[in-house]
């Protein structure tokens, strides 16, 4: 896994600095490259510049574009890339997040997640594992 | 009575008083006119009897000059001479000139020559005794007119006499005289029939003597001294009688004279006046008779038939109906103006007719109870509302006294106070309480006018569930407040909370001493608890959809106590079950009520825990009309009075810092209202607490909360 060629590339949608850096430490312990995007348009200006994503993780609520429309842009523009999108939210109880999280069935994070969690959602995303489930704190 | 009875009557008295005034009038005019005539007529005759009686005084005056102024009477009266006696004064002297006495007297005064003859007898009679004294005493010796003598009537023995006296000249009416010649004539019935014949009358003379002793004539005498010369009367039997005086030679009445004659001219007028009465009363009863008729004909049937109309449609109560206008004259005007008014009254009794029924259709529907009395506190009216709310017959109160209506519970004082307290209007808000039934009721008693009729009504309307929703609304207000808030919070907190997991989480992995192992792995725990409050907090605030089915709520309720099952029998809880086994499957959403008796649960458990180590928890499901209640009953401490009403108010808690959210009861209230059913708490310290839940049995499928 530490072959430079078959480093997997993440790109994390976060605005907290802090959460990028833990994230992005453990990741890369575990021997990904992380890219980071404090915003969606970033992320979507760095997916169009021919960069190649093997992970995509979404925080959802981010500023000028949030992790729900640049989901949506990818389903527009790239569908091939979205069943590696793992969602991960501060509020799953929001009205307009659950309407978004039952329409993706896809697996999802919820703040605050453990690093443990983060590790497991990727790996089955590579992995293909059937999805599991992936909350040690649950919503309600 | 009616116009048709009252004008004929008006008529015919009308009629009668005319005919009665004509009959006094006739009399005091007519007949009094008639007795005038007869009267004057009478009075006539009786100067023409007295002119003939004083006509006879005159021819024998004239016979007593003849013999006065001649010179054979000249001597005779100087000297008695045989033969002078016996040519002149034979009978037949006296019965041709219907002379009774003659006497020549000497200017001494004693008598000549003195004869009395009774012409009527054809004989001498004797010479009357007191001729010579009367006829000195009446002045008739000498008198002094020489020209004319002295005529008249005296009394001769009791018999009127006409009287003639003259001093004797020659033939050339020469003196000096020799003496006086006096004649004198009875007043006897021979000259009384004389007077008759001329001038036709019946005639009676009565002398004063007879006057005297006769009292009828008497009266008549006493009259004509102090009033006219003449007096008329009329007599009994059919005759009218005038009555004069006439005077003797000095002056005094004498002789009263009485003529008689049939009433003619008052039967006359009798006559005319019978006829015209007679006439009178025809002509009134053919008025009377023609007037009603043409009354009848012209106004009175039409104002009958006028009358009839107007009846009809009175008695009918049906203002559609229009009289008939006949002609043009003001009885038919009365009728087009009836009609009018009938027709405006048509109008707005169809007016009022209907604004009734609309009142009576906005009173029958009104959701509020209206219940109306009268001063005498008799029930008018109450409508359909009023029936519903207090299962009143509507009908069937009708005119009952309102406080026989037992069901209207402490409303009846209050409406008595409101009655006695006169004023018009008292608006209340009451807690009603009749045999367990509570309600609370905005009564708004009003005093409709201050009229002979006072009319009092009641309007009642329940706001029982207005209030319970208001203080529901109230509390979820507060729910919905500070969910808002703790949402803003719970998602701020997420973000820090992730990094602080995260880090510790990383550092662990670090080597690290084992002691700063252990401590960044309470700064995760600690974190992840924190995590916990949040996402409680965010489940609280946040709506989410809520996955209905139909459930058995004593399979929720055993689910609860195998969750708990362990936990329990560690802290000695001791549950007794007393769930209802055939209770309907309800549509709910199967966590969300598992949520809530873990709510309920816990907080028995902890506090039974706390306050005696142990306790027991019964737990009782039942089905009640369209409810299904679960009661949770402990024999825990209680909770105080004041905390009460403040459980299910968010972050609201007994327990110690760190023991509870105080978001549990909040929570379950919040999950309990969506559902629509109840959720509350009865306490009191010392005695344990009893939390009920009430779901409503209902069949629709989810329903979004």
């Amino acid at each position: 896994m530490a072959n430079n060629e078959t480093k997997h590339r993440v790109l994390f949608l976060e605005d907290e600095p802090i959460i990028s850096r833990i994230v992005t430490r453990i990741l890369v312990v575990d021997g990904f490259e992380v890219d980071i995007a404090p915003n969606g348009l970033v992320a979507r200006d760095k997916i169009n510049s021919g960069n190649k994503y093997d992970i995509f993780i979404f925080d959802i609520r981010t500023p000028i574009m949030s992790g729900i429309e640049l989901y949506e842009y990818l389903e527009r523009e790239h569908p091939e890339m979205t069943d590696r999108v793992i969602i991960a939210t501060g509020d799953c109880l929001n009205d307009i997040t659950k309407v978004f999280l039952e329409r993706l069935k896809r697996p999802y994070l919820t703040k605050p997640y453990t690093m443990t969690q983060i590790k497991t959602a990727v790996r089955q995303i590579l992995n293909m594992e059937p999805i599991a489930d992936l909350e040690e704190i649950t919503c309600p | 009575m009616t116009i048709v009875k009252k004008t004929i009557i008006a008529v015919c008295v009308v009629s009668l008083a005319l005919l009665t005034s004509l009959y006094f009038i006739s009399n005091a005019i007519y007949l009094k006119g008639f007795d005038k005539i007869e009267s004057q007529t009478v009075e006539k005759n009786v100067h023409r009897v007295t002119e003939a009686i004083a006509a006879k005084v005159d021819a024998l005056n004239t016979f007593c000059y003849d013999w006065a102024d001649w010179d054979d009477t000249y001597d005779f009266a100087r000297g008695y001479n045989q033969e002078f006696v016996d040519r002149n004064f034979q009978d037949e002297t006296f019965s041709s000139s219907d002379i009774n006495i003659i006497a020549i007297l000497d200017t001494s005064g004693k008598m000549v020559y003195g004869k009395a003859y009774d012409f009527a007898d054809s004989m001498e009679i004797a010479f009357p005794d007191d001729f010579m004294d009367i006829v000195a005493a009446q002045g008739l010796v000498n008198p002094a007119d020489m020209d004319s003598g002295v005529s008249g009537i005296i009394n001769i023995s009791g018999q009127p006499t006409l009287i003639a006296s003259r001093q004797i000249l020659n033939s050339l009416s020469e003196g000096p005289t020799t003496g006086t010649i006096i004649m004198g004539r009875f007043l006897n019935t021979t000259v009384l029939s004389d007077l008759a014949t001329t001038t036709h009358l019946p005639i009676t003379l009565a002398p004063s003597a007879t006057v005297q002793s006769n009292p009828d004539l008497k009266g008549v005498a006493a009259l004509l001294n102090t009033a006219a010369s003449v007096y008329v009367r009329a007599e009994n039997n059919g005759y009218i009688a005038g009555y004069t005086f006439i005077n003797d030679i000095t002056g005094n009445p004498t002789l009263l004279v009485k003529i008689e004659m049939i009433r003619d001219i008052h039967a006359q007028g009798v006559k005319v006046i019978g006829l015209l009465r007679l006439s009178s009363l025809v002509i009134g009863i053919i008025f009377c008779v023609a007037f009603i008729i043409l009354m009848y004909k012209i106004l009175l049937t039409r104002l009958t038939a006028l009358k009839n109309n107007v009846n009809k449609i009175g008695s009918m109560g049906d203002l559609s109906v229009r009289i008939p206008v006949i002609g043009k004259d003001e009885l038919s005007k009365l009728t087009g103006n009836i009609n009018n008014m009938l027709e405006s009254l048509e109008k707005s009794e169809i007016k009022r007719r209907s604004q009734k029924e609309l009142l009576g259709h906005i009173i029958a529907n009104t959701p509020n109870a209206v219940l109306a009395t009268n001063e005498s506190e008799q029930i008018l009216l109450a409508n359909r509302a009023f029936e519903r709310i207090f299962g009143a017959d509507e009908a069937g109160i009708i005119g009952q006294q309102f406080d026989s209506l037992v069901q209207l519970g402490n409303i009846i004082p209050e409406f008595r106070a409101f009655l006695d307290s006169g004023s018009m209007n008292l608006k209340k808000e009451l807690q009603y309480n009749y045999q367990g039934r509570k309600k609370t009721i905005i009564a708004s008693f009003t005093r409709a006018s201050e009229d002979v009729d006072k009319l009092f009504f009641m309007i009642l309307t329940d706001v029982t569930e207005e209030r319970a929703k208001q203080e529901r609304l109230y509390l979820t207000d507060r729910l919905v407040s500070v969910g808002e808030m703790a949402s803003g919070i719970a998602h701020e907190l997420n973000n820090p909370l992730t990094s602080v997991i995260g880090l510790s989480e990383v550092l662990a992995e670090e080597d690290v001493p084992a002691q700063m192992k252990e401590d960044l792995s309470a700064i995760n725990t600690e974190a992840k608890r924190a995590a916990v409050i949040v996402k409680n907090m965010l489940s609280f605030a946040r709506k989410r959809l809520s996955l209905k089915q139909c459930t058995q709520i004593n399979r929720v309720v055993e689910d609860v106590l195998k969750l708990r099952g362990h936990e329990q029998s560690l802290n000695h809880i001791n549950i007794v079950p007393n769930l209802a086994p055939d209770l309907p499957e309800i549509n709910v959403d199967f966590f969300q009520i598992q949520q809530v008796f873990i709510n309920i649960v816990l907080n028995a458990e902890q506090a039974m825990v706390e306050a005696h180590g142990k306790g027991t928890l019964t737990i009782t499901s039942e089905k009640v009309d369209d409810i299904i209640r679960v009661t949770f009953v402990d024999d825990g401490p209680g909770i105080d009075k004041e905390h009460l009403n403040r459980i299910f108010d968010p972050f609201f808690t007994t327990k110690e810092v760190g023991k509870g959210t105080g978001l549990g009861l909040s929570i379950s209230y919040g999950i309990i209202t969506a559902h629509h059913g109840l959720i509350y708490a009865k306490s009191e310290t010392g005695k344990g607490a009893t939390f009920v839940v009430e779901l409503p049995v209902q069949t629709e499928n989810t329903e979004e909360i």
